[in-house]
This record gives C-alpha cells, sequence and structure tokens, in this order.
C-alpha cells in the first residue's frame, strides 16, 4: 500500500474533489439542454431501461418479501399479518421500493455510465473528441443524463410493482394468507398521488445518479486502475447522495402533511 | 437473431459466474487463513474497508432512520399507536435496516473497490507475476480481502445501527415532537440481545458472500481498462442482488416458513 498523505492535504483534496463535484452538476444540466444526439438519446435510454429492470425487479420483489416476513413477525402481537401488509404497502411504495430501485439503477446503469466514460478517458477518446472540435459534454454526458432522467422514474415505478408483488407471493404462499385480503391491506395506505411521488422521486435521483456517475467517469484516472476507481467512485458517492436525496424530498413531501 | 439463444446467454452467464466464485473464493479465503502472514493481511483488509465505508455508513443509515421514524409515525398516528414509535423503528433498524443497508453500502464501495484493485492487477500482469514468484495470488490477493469483507460487514452494522436510531431520533423528537424520554424509555422494549447477535451473524454472511463474488469478478476481469469497469459494474449488481436474496432466506430462516402469521 502506498503511503498516505498527512491529514490536511487529504482534507484539501476531498474538499477540492466534492467542489469539481458539484460545480459539474449545472454542466451536466445545460448538457441535456443542448440538444443531445437524438438516435444515441433514445438508444442509451432504452438500454438503461432494459438492462436496469431485471435488476431493479429482483432487487425489490426480495425486499417486500423480506419487509413482509419481518413485519408479520414483528407486528404479530397487535394482530399480524393485516397489518404487516398495511405497514409493507405503505412503507415499501413511499419510501423502501424508490430508494432500492433508484440504488439498482445506480449499481447497474450508473456504474456502467462511470465505468464507459472513465474507458473513453483512459484510451483517450474524450481528447480525441476535443480535438475535433466536438463536445464529450453535449455527444457523451447529455444522452446519458436524459436516458437517467427518463428511466429512472420507469425504474421506480417498476420497483413499486415488483416489491408489492414479492410482498403478495410471500404472504400468500410462505404466510398463509388470504390472496384477496392480502392484496387488499397492501394497498390499502397507497393513493395515486404517491405513486405520482415515487416518479417525481425517480426524476430527481435519475438526474443525481446520472450527473454523479458521469461525472466520476470523466474525471477517471489513467489506465485500467482509473476505469476501476472512477465505478467505485460514482457507485458510493450516487448511494449516499440517493438516500440523502431521497429522505430530503420525503420529508419536503410528506413532512407537511403529517 | 435465435431467440432461445438470447434468454440462454445470460441464464449461461449467471451459472458460470456462481460456478467460479464457489470453486474459487472459499479456497481462497481458506487459504489465506492457514497461514499467519494471510491472517494478518486479512486483518489490514478490514481495517482498510472499515476505514472506506465508516463514512458512507452514516451518510447513507442516518437518512434511513430518519426516513424510517417520519414514515412510521404518519401510519401510526393513523391508528393511534404512536407511543410505540421508538421500539418499533429500533426494531426495525436493528433487525432489517442496518445490516441490509451496511452490506449494500460495503457491497458498493468496498465491494467495488475490491473488484477493481484485482482487476487492475489482471490488467496490469501483477496477478502474473505472483504466480511466476511461486506465490498464490489466490491466498496471497483474493482470500485476505474476502475474509476482511466478512470481518468488517457486522462492525459496520453495528455503526450503521447507532446512526439508523440516530437518525430516528432526530426525527421523530426534535422535529415531529415525541416526548424525549418517552422514545428513550421504550427503545429498546422491541429488541432482545439475540436479535443483535443474529443481525451480526446475518451481516458476516453477507460481508463473505460480497466479498466472495467481487474477488472472483475482479480476478477473472478480462485484461482491459473497459473489462475491469465492467467487472467493478457487474460485482456490484451480483452483490446486491445476493444480499438482498440471502436477507430473504435469513428471515425466513429465523422466524420460521410461517413467520408471525402463526398469530393470526
Amino acid at each position: 500500500m502506498s503511503a498516505r498523505p498527512a491529514p490536511l492535504p487529504r482534507l484539501a483534496a476531498a474538499v477540492a474533489d466534492l467542489t469539481g463535484a458539484a460545480a459539474f452538476w449545472p454542466r451536466a444540466a445545460l448538457a441535456t439542454l443542448r440538444g443531445p444526439p437524438l438516435l444515441d438519446t433514445a438508444l442509451l435510454t432504452l438500454r438503461l431501461v432494459v438492462t436496469s429492470v431485471p435488476v431493479v425487479f429482483v432487487v425489490t420483489f426480495f425486499s417486500g418479501a423480506m419487509l413482509t416476513v419481518q413485519a408479520a413477525a414483528s407486528l404479530s402481537p397487535f394482530g399480524g399479518g393485516a397489518l404487516a401488509g398495511i405497514a409493507v404497502g405503505f412503507g415499501g411504495v413511499r419510501e423502501v421500493f424508490p430508494l432500492l430501485a433508484a440504488a439498482s439503477v445506480a449499481a447497474r446503469s450508473g456504474a456502467e455510465i462511470a465505468s464507459q466514460l472513465a474507458t473513453m478517458k483512459a484510451t483517450r477518446q474524450t481528447d480525441a473528441l476535443e480535438v475535433m472540435g466536438l463536445d464529450p459534454l453535449r455527444l457523451l454526458v447529455g444522452p446519458r443524463m436524459v436516458a437517467a432522467v427518463l428511466g429512472t422514474p420507469v425504474c421506480v415505478l417498476v420497483g413499486c410493482a415488483a416489491g408489492m408483488l414479492g410482498a403478495q407471493a410471500i404472504g400468500v404462499w410462505q404466510l398463509g394468507l388470504d390472496r384477496g385480503a392480502m392484496w387488499n391491506n397492501l394497498w390499502s395506505g397507497v393513493v395515486a398521488a404517491d405513486l405520482v411521488v415515487g416518479a417525481v422521486k425517480g426524476v430527481v435521483l435519475g438526474f443525481m445518479l446520472g450527473a454523479i456517475s458521469a461525472r466520476e467517469g470523466l474525471a477517471a484516472g489513467p489506465g485500467a486502475r482509473g476505469v476501476g476507481r472512477a465505478t467505485n467512485r460514482a457507485v458510493i458517492r450516487a448511494l449516499v447522495a440517493v438516500s440523502a436525496a431521497s429522505l430530503a424530498l420525503s420529508s419536503a413531501i410528506y413532512g407537511r402533511l403529517a | 437473431m435465435n431467440p432461445l439463444a438470447l434468454l440462454g446467454r445470460p441464464a449461461l452467464a449467471v451459472l458460470v459466474g456462481a460456478g467460479r466464485v464457489v470453486a474459487f473464493a472459499p479456497a481462497a479465503a481458506l487459504r489465506a487463513l492457514a497461514t499467519v502472514h494471510g491472517a494478518r493481511a486479512a486483518v489490514a483488509q478490514a481495517v482498510s474497508i472499515l476505514a472506506r465505508c465508516a463514512a458512507p455508513v452514516m451518510l447513507v443509515c442516518g437518512p434511513i432512520g430518519a426516513m424510517l421514524a417520519l414514515q412510521g409515525l404518519t401510519l401510526m398516528r393513523s391508528f393511534g399507536v404512536e407511543r410505540a414509535i421508538a421500539p418499533l423503528c429500533v426494531a426495525t433498524i436493528v433487525r432489517e435496516l442496518a445490516p441490509g443497508f451496511a452490506a449494500v453500502v460495503v457491497a458498493m464501495q468496498g465491494g467495488a473497490g475490491i473488484a477493481a484493485e484485482l482487476g487492475a492487477m489482471r490488467v496490469a500482469h501483477e496477478l502474473d507475476a505472483l504466480e511466476v514468484m511461486g506465490v498464490d495470488p489466490r491466498a496471497e490477493v483474493a482470500g485476505p480481502r474476502i475474509v476482511g469483507a466478512a470481518v468488517a460487514a457486522p462492525l459496520l452494522n453495528g455503526l450503521a445501527m447507532v446512526c439508523g436510531v440516530l437518525g430516528a431520533w432526530v426525527m421523530a423528537v426534535p422535529v415531529l415532537g415525541v416526548p424525549h424520554t418517552l422514545f428513550v424509555d421504550t427503545a429498546l422494549d422491541g429488541v432482545s440481545a439475540a436479535d443483535v447477535w443474529l443481525s451480526g451473524a446475518k451481516t458476516v454472511l453477507f460481508g463473505a458472500a460480497l466479498g466472495a463474488v467481487c474477488a472472483s469478478a475482479g480476478f477473472f476481469a478480462e485484461r482491459t481498462a473497459a473489462g475491469v469497469g465492467r467487472a467493478a459494474n457487474r460485482a456490484v449488481v451480483a452483490s446486491v442482488i445476493l444480499i438482498l436474496l440471502l436477507n430473504y432466506l435469513c428471515n425466513t430462516a429465523i422466524f420460521g416458513m410461517r413467520g408471525g402469521a402463526v398469530a393470526l
């Protein structure tokens, strides 16, 4: 392991890095507005949805299943199954499924954006674009940002549906609850506005994870090591940002109603 | 293109990957633990994972605890049982959210780091160089990282519990006006020592699983820069899915097939 620099320069480097990351966001937003190439945008959006949806589906399905088993056990003194359905449906659609769906998109597609852009940086493809007078932000970042902003809400809604299906499947097949009652309980705490909130969250979280991934990709160090590190950083930073933003949005939207 | 091949190729890829992990990881971890040198390297890896994951764990689990308190209180007020908010939050955090999200953070920060590092060593022919020198790269490089992840995950789980409960307190007491004494007095009503131990045991399993998946992904990465990125990406996705799947299986094993529904 290489020797670590003293704490103060490390702190300064971290602050500089974070400032650079924050300064990238408006540039990323502008890049999406300056007319990204249409075909690329469509294909990348399709790719993001097609590759992320299976991951989102599996992750939220099992989180719904896990929450149901857990909630049925914890709530058994208050009347078990019926309350478990209500709690999982309510908490799941409002918080858990959107957050996990966004985290899955960050892991699948955010990391892919970062590793692709980092590879292009490492093999000097971005430099080549600039030499030819083409803007890598408009050509490469723009389409990926649009893909993330359009694709993530779709993934969030798929995640909500998959989580409900997971809860229903486990409630009926494993816990032996009544099929119709379980489904009614699951949806009893959910209103249509919750799904709209989920989609809005998806747009915001999608923008954030797209911008973070693109920035880490373009800021990658040289070589294979740089590509690996950029991918790693994109994923963890996107997760931290997404969970913080998810809380901020929830307390802004639901905190007022409570 | 043949539609059957389109379906079969990912399935085959998953099977090949799983086979690689099973053939590679347990042997690597055991061989690393067999020597004092390897065990020391594992401790060093655990410390490095702890140092890299502590801040993200705090930043992720604090908001999640706060979110739980906010939505839990909204739901419980409608049933008039808001006095039970503290035990509910603490039990949910200790049993579910802390182990699950701590493991996801370890996968995204530590696990992706392991895959990226091993992949970069593969590209730079460092792993081949070790082999030429008669050193087994599995025991020397991969094994300690797998063991390190399994050791670091339960410790980070403890940190996640503390941060989650703190987050829940911040949302419940100063923001939503639950009395402080009520929260503190009832906080431990919902959990027992067994819950904490089981939660810790779950994270040892998650840590070992994600370490195994990520180390294999990096060890068998393609020898290009793009290959390393893909390896890190695949490692994270597979670990997250595996963690959620294992979490569900653990819950079913702990609470029994019929869970709490017996009480109906």
